[in-house]
């Protein structure tokens, strides 16, 4: 298991740097098959559990055969597979972007309530805590290398919408202030955030597979279903809403 | 009086019944209920704080009362608390007042009501209580009519090691429910239908965020609700409280601060940890969890007293130091260390240290590492450090270090400060250890000495010098120089005899020769060799000195003996050294050593005193040797390892061990019985001198098989058990053979070599020349009636010359000429001829005669190649049968039939045809002549028969011809 563990850290630590970097260098590729690859591993990649959502529930204590099978993820936190078909690509880049942006935010908030291990605990237990801790940390560079490569797949598609500015979710959505529920409850939600988190990049990963297998790099691919994107935008509909995730990560 | 007494008892009387009046009037006037009561509630702690106020308290004054109160859970009724209160209040004063309740406030309702009494002796009167209050009810949590599971205590922060009671409120839910703790159901009690308690004792810390306890509805299978006790570990008082000064403007304080009680979702931070001087009356909050800086002021205090205290939300603790500033003097690392004047052997240390003033003296330790050794000295300094540092050894590299301490109150050393130095090389300071080897019968000096120890080398050795003079005549010195790290040189001398010396030379100078000398004479007497016994160890030896007057003794020997180089060693010992031990990690067991011990005389010439040999330890042999069998007899053979080698054996051979394996039972003579490793039993030959290496086996049975193998033995086992080797004695026959035929062989070709020598003698008297028939008279008589027609030759007619023979014994078997028809038919058992042959001398080719023809006799011309005739069939024409086609062929036929006739006819051979002298009785009559035996007359009375072979002889006969017909042939027949 610590092998494992490390191995996978370390290659989140490659994967997140190594795209951070690319990024940072204002480098993207210029090839829309190769980047499209890069996006599929990637969400391959993150969307297994290990690498986020089983070290936050060793974190939190809910590693329990009972509360697994509850940690299920709420409806309507996140955009369904089926939404995230229906939506063009550079809209399905966009709502991936929040999404992930939504994420990064409340895994900084979580982290803030995780202090380190220091000399706390029996010491295979500390370990295994910073070990923990350490994959958080790793899923979030990782997250931030998605989404440049989502941000460059975006000015690859001719999209003027800047990555690096996150679409935040619309005023008034954030639920009203409700009594607080208690720490068991918010870590519950925690952990059914990721676990919808892990679906979405699942979800995400089969509509790039799908991309790979359209005609041309500018096909659009569009069901029949989808608005089209510029009458989406000019005329905000409830099917044509900007789907944004609503799951919050208890802070 | 006792008017007085009465009037006094009834003064008491009325006082006291004025006092109970005035009590009671107290009592039903100035209740003293408490008044305004109200709870409030901390879920967070389950605290209830209650305040009140006593209303009819007279005068402005303070009273001492005491306040009882009763605390009942879910109704009135069930009081799970009473207690006492004691405080002291004025009128309308608010006491307040908190109980901690075990269970979580919102698990059921609660109920509080007080009474009071004033406990002041200053109001005896006053001094009972009052009426209750009216009970207030504290109702937290009301879940009646709600469809939801509740969990309290909600995120409770509690120590490591208490006891908590949880519950759940189930409302309106009807179905079983199960909680867990960390994943394992709890069991707990009922306190109402609705609510039931969980009571967990000495809860144990499991991780920072917390331990869920958490709630299912078992037909639902879902979570209703759950909560987290934060479990903090209990906070520890900090360990090794520590002050101290390195520079008198901070003092640095530090502690081990043990574990961190901080918990998930800012439940509980870090313990804090705070510095309060108590001269001061300072207070620092500390940063860092394990030290704390803390600023002298300049206004010269010297004795601190800090408390350090810790605390986070559960807890707090403290621990005190009182110190002297003075005696808490951690000086800084001395500085600028430097090394002066270094030499061979001493060197000059220095060194700064940080100033602390002008009455603090430092007491500095200077530690000087160097080959493998320390060497600590002290040194008191003031501001600037030196020492000298002497004992040193040239060419060795030393580090140096040096840290102070206040000498006054020793607190703690500073770090250490140093640097590394190497001193210069000296001259060796010792002769090298020089030894020789000479070859007999030349005058070949091999002059070895062993590399100086670094010890003694003062430095890297370049060159040994060798100067060599000659003792018996004034010579120039021969110098020889040899570049390091040679260790030997070697010498062609004359049959002087020399003084050899050797010095060895680093770049400071040169050592101390040393000296040897190599005799003219050097008087190397023949010395037995004794055999010593070695261990692990080495070999233990002694010698008996030869001449008091000697200088000391030397012992040489090789380390590796079996390799060419062979690692010469030796050993130097003083001259009252008699014994010695000589140990080297080179010693290997199996390998046999040896040592010459010599003895030095006063003038430095070596004699050779004694000769050891030895193992450290002997192994058993590995090999058998190689055993080659001679002169192998039917009685004995011999056997012989000539090659096999007793020196470079693991062990001493001792001798050898025959072992033979044979039928026989009994052991000869010499052997005895052994039974071998495999339960086999032989015979064992023993052989005790290792250098006898041939055997013979004797008193052995001729045609026998015998097995043996040889084996050397040691002291204490023998070689392999190998492979026996196979031996079969032969036949005594064929030495009779040779001894008994040989000379009849040789005797029997003397004789026939004489014969041939009086052949013609031989041959006239044995067997003369056949009569020509030309010149017989039948000749005659047969031209004198020629005419055209052919008459039959009558017997009578005749006058035979020679007649022959030839009987066939019916169904005898004849071999058919080139036929395979059986030759048991009637018509060729019946096959028989008689020939009338020709006696001329000189027959030399076809002729006329007249025969009798039998194919018995003709086997062997038929076989005979010569003929040239092909085997044909019985079929084939006469013609075809071949006839004699030249006279060669007949010649040789007539030879071999005639060395044939010298000896034993085989059976089946009957190849020639005799040729009778004598007329037959019986001629004509074939079954005479069948049944017959052919009896050769004596020679003399016989003329030799020719033997003529089928070819010359007539055709053969064919099927309808008449085999057993006599047939008399003319001349013309035959040449036609």
């Amino acid at each position: 298991m610590p092998t494992q563990t490390t191995g996978r850290t370390l290659l989140s630590l490659v994967l997140g740097l190594l795209f951070a970097s690319m990024a940072a260098m204002g480098s993207c590729p210029g090839d829309f098959h190769v980047l499209l690859g890069q996006l599929q591993k990637q969400a391959h990649a993150m969307q297994d559990p290990s690498s986020l959502l089983d070290p936050y529930m060793r974190i939190q204590g809910l590693d329990f055969p009972q509360l697994r099978e509850h940690c299920t993820e709420r409806p309507g936190t996140f955009p369904s597979e089926g939404a995230l078909r229906g939506l063009g690509r550079r809209s399905f880049l966009r709502t991936l972007d929040a999404t992930l942006g939504l994420v990064l935010r409340r895994l900084a908030a979580v982290q803030q309530q995780l202090p380190e291990a220091g000399r706390l605990g029996r010491p295979p237990a500390a370990r295994l805590r910073a070990q923990d801790l350490e994959m958080l940390k790793m899923a979030r560079l990782n997250i931030h290398g998605l989404r440049n490569n989502i941000f460059c797949m975006s000015r690859l598609l001719g999209s003027s919408w800047d990555a690096a500015e996150p679409t935040q979710a619309a005023p008034g959505t954030s639920p009203p202030p409700t009594p607080d529920p208690g720490a068991f409850q918010r870590k519950l939600e925690g952990c059914r955030f990721l676990r919808g988190y892990h679906r979405v990049l699942s979800s995400a990963g089969q509509v790039f597979g799908k991309w790979g297998k359209s005609p041309s790099q500018g096909h659009r691919h569009r069901p029949p279903r989808a608005l089209p994107e510029d009458a989406s935008r000019a005329r905000p509909s409830r099917r044509g809403r900007r789907l944004v995730p609503r799951g919050q990560l208890p802070r | 009086m006792a008017l007085f007494a009465v009037f006094q008892t009834t003064f008491l009387l009325t006082l006291l019944s004025l006092r109970t009046h005035q009590s009671e009037v107290l009592a039903e006037h100035l209740p003293l209920t408490p008044e305004a009561l109200k709870v409030s509630v901390n879920s967070a702690q389950q605290c209830l704080h209650l305040q009140w106020t006593v209303h009819n308290l007279p005068y402005n004054q303070e009273f001492k009362m005491i306040f009882q109160i009763q605390i009942s859970r879910t109704e009135t009724s069930n009081v799970i608390w009473m207690g006492n209160y004691s405080t002291t209040m004025k009128r309308n004063e608010t006491v307040h007042w908190s109980w901690e309740s075990e269970l979580p406030l919102e698990c059921a309702a609660h109920f509080v009501r007080i009474r009071s009494v004033v406990d002041d002796a200053r109001f005896p009167e006053w001094n009972f209580w009052s009426s209750w209050s009216s009970w207030q009810e504290v109702n937290v949590q009301d879940s009646t009519g709600q469809d939801t599971l509740f969990v309290f205590p909600k995120d409770k922060l509690v120590e490591e090691g208490s006891n908590i009671t949880i519950c759940y409120i189930s409302g309106n839910i009807q179905n079983d429910i199960s909680c867990y703790l960390e994943g394992e159901q709890i069991h707990g009690e009922q306190l109402d239908p609705h609510v039931s308690t969980f009571k967990l004792e000495n809860v144990p810390f499991i991780r920072k965020g917390g331990t869920n306890i958490y709630c299912e509805e078992k037909q639902r299978k879902a979570i209703s609700n759950g909560t987290v006790l934060f479990v903090s570990k209990v906070l520890e008082e900090p360990k090794d409280f520590s002050c101290e000064t390195r520079d008198f403007k901070t003092l640095i304080c530090t502690w081990d601060p043990g574990a961190n009680t901080a918990l998930d979702w800012s439940k509980q931070p870090s313990q804090s940890y705070t510095l309060f001087e108590s001269y001061s009356g300072k207070k620092k909050h500390c940063e860092e969890k394990n030290r704390c800086n803390w600023q002298i002021t300049q206004d010269s205090q010297e004795i601190y007293n800090f408390t350090l205290i810790t605390e986070n939300y559960l807890r707090k603790r403290s621990v005190n130091l009182l110190f002297n500033l003075t005696h808490r003097v951690h000086p800084m690392s001395p500085f600028s260390v430097q090394f002066e004047n270094i030499s061979a052997t001493s060197a000059v240390m220095t060194w700064k240290v940080h100033s602390l003033g002008d009455y603090f003296t430092l007491l500095c330790q200077v530690e000087l590492h160097g080959e493998g050794k320390m060497i600590q000295h002290n040194v008191s300094v003031k501001a600037n450090g030196k020492y000298l540092l002497n004992e040193l050894e040239p060419n060795t590299e030393y580090v140096a270090q040096v840290h102070c301490a206040d000498d006054n109150h020793f607190w703690k050393w500073s770090e250490w400060s140093g640097r590394d130095f190497t001193t210069p090389e000296a001259a060796p300071s010792e002769a090298p250890d020089v030894w020789r080897t000479m070859k007999s019968g030349s005058h070949n000096v091999t002059l070895f000495w062993k590399p100086l120890s670094k010890f003694h080398a003062n430095g890297k050795i370049l060159f040994y010098n060798v100067a060599v003079e000659n003792l018996d005549k004034p010579s120039r010195l021969e110098h020889r120089s040899i570049p390091a790290p040679a260790n030997s040189t070697e010498l062609t001398l004359d049959g002087c005899s020399y003084q050899i010396r050797v010095t060895a030379s680093n770049s400071a100078g040169a050592s101390p020769a040393a000296v040897i000398v190599v005799s003219a004479a050097p008087g190397n007497k023949e010395i037995e060799e004794e055999i010593i016994e070695g261990t692990e160890d080495g070999f233990s030896m002694s010698w008996k000195p030869q001449s008091g007057d000697v200088m000391g003794y030397v012992v040489e020997w090789c380390d590796r003996p079996q390799d060419p180089l062979c690692d010469f060693q030796w050993k130097k010992l003083g001259p009252n050294t008699t014994s010695t031990v000589i140990s080297s990690d080179a010693f290997r067991p199996g390998v046999q050593y040896n040592f010459r011990i010599y003895e030095l005389s006063t003038k430095r010439i070596a004699h050779l005193l004694e000769r050891k040999t030895g193992y450290t330890r002997e192994l058993a042999p590995s090999d058998n040797p190689h055993v080659v069998t001679n002169n192998l007899t039917s009685h004995s053979f011999t056997l012989s390892w000539k090659n096999y080698s007793t020196k470079s054996q693991p062990a001493f051979i001792r001798g050898y061990h025959v072992y033979l394996k044979s039928k026989e039972e009994q052991c000869q003579p010499g052997a005895e019985k052994a039974v071998l490793p495999d339960d086999t039993v032989c015979c064992q030959y023993k052989i005790d001198n290792p250098e006898q290496k041939t055997f013979t086996v004797e008193n052995l049975k001729p045609e026998s098989f015998y097995e043996f193998l040889v084996t050397p033995h040691t002291s204490f086992s023998e070689g392999p058990s190998g492979t026996f080797t196979k031996v079969r004695t032969p036949d005594e026959y064929p030495y009779m053979l040779v001894h008994v035929i040989v000379p009849v062989v040789i005797c029997v070709v003397l004789l026939v070599c004489g014969c041939l020598l009086k052949s013609q003698w031989m041959k006239d008297k044995c067997y003369p020349d056949i009569p020509d028939p030309y010149k017989s008279s039948v000749l005659s008589l047969i031209k004198s009636k020629e005419n055209p027609h052919r008459t039959i030759m009558s017997i009578s007619d005749c006058i035979p010359d020679a007649i022959e023979v030839v009987n066939k014994q019916e169904g005898s078997k004849i071999q058919s000429l080139g036929t395979r028809k059986s030759l048991t038919e009637p018509e060729l058992t019946k096959l028989s001829y008689l020939y009338l042959l020709p006696t001329e001398k000189n027959y030399s080719g076809p002729g006329p005669c007249i025969c009798f023809e039998n194919y018995t006799y003709n086997q062997a011309a038929s076989d005979c190649a010569s003929c040239g005739h092909a085997p044909v069939s019985p079929e084939a024409p006469p013609s075809q049968w071949g006839l004699l086609t030249s006279s060669e062929n007949l010649l040789k036929a007539l030879e071999k039939n005639y060395m044939n006739s010298l000896g034993e006819i085989p059976a089946g051979e009957t190849t020639l045809n005799y040729v009778s002298q004598l007329a037959s009785p019986m001629s004509g009559d074939k079954d005479s002549l069948s049944t017959n035996a052919l009896v050769p007359p004596p020679c003399s009375e016989y003329k030799m028969q020719m033997a003529v072979p089928l070819c010359l002889a007539s055709p053969p006969p064919t099927e309808n011809s008449d085999l057993s017909s006599i047939t008399l042939l003319g001349p013309s027949e035959h040449y036609r």
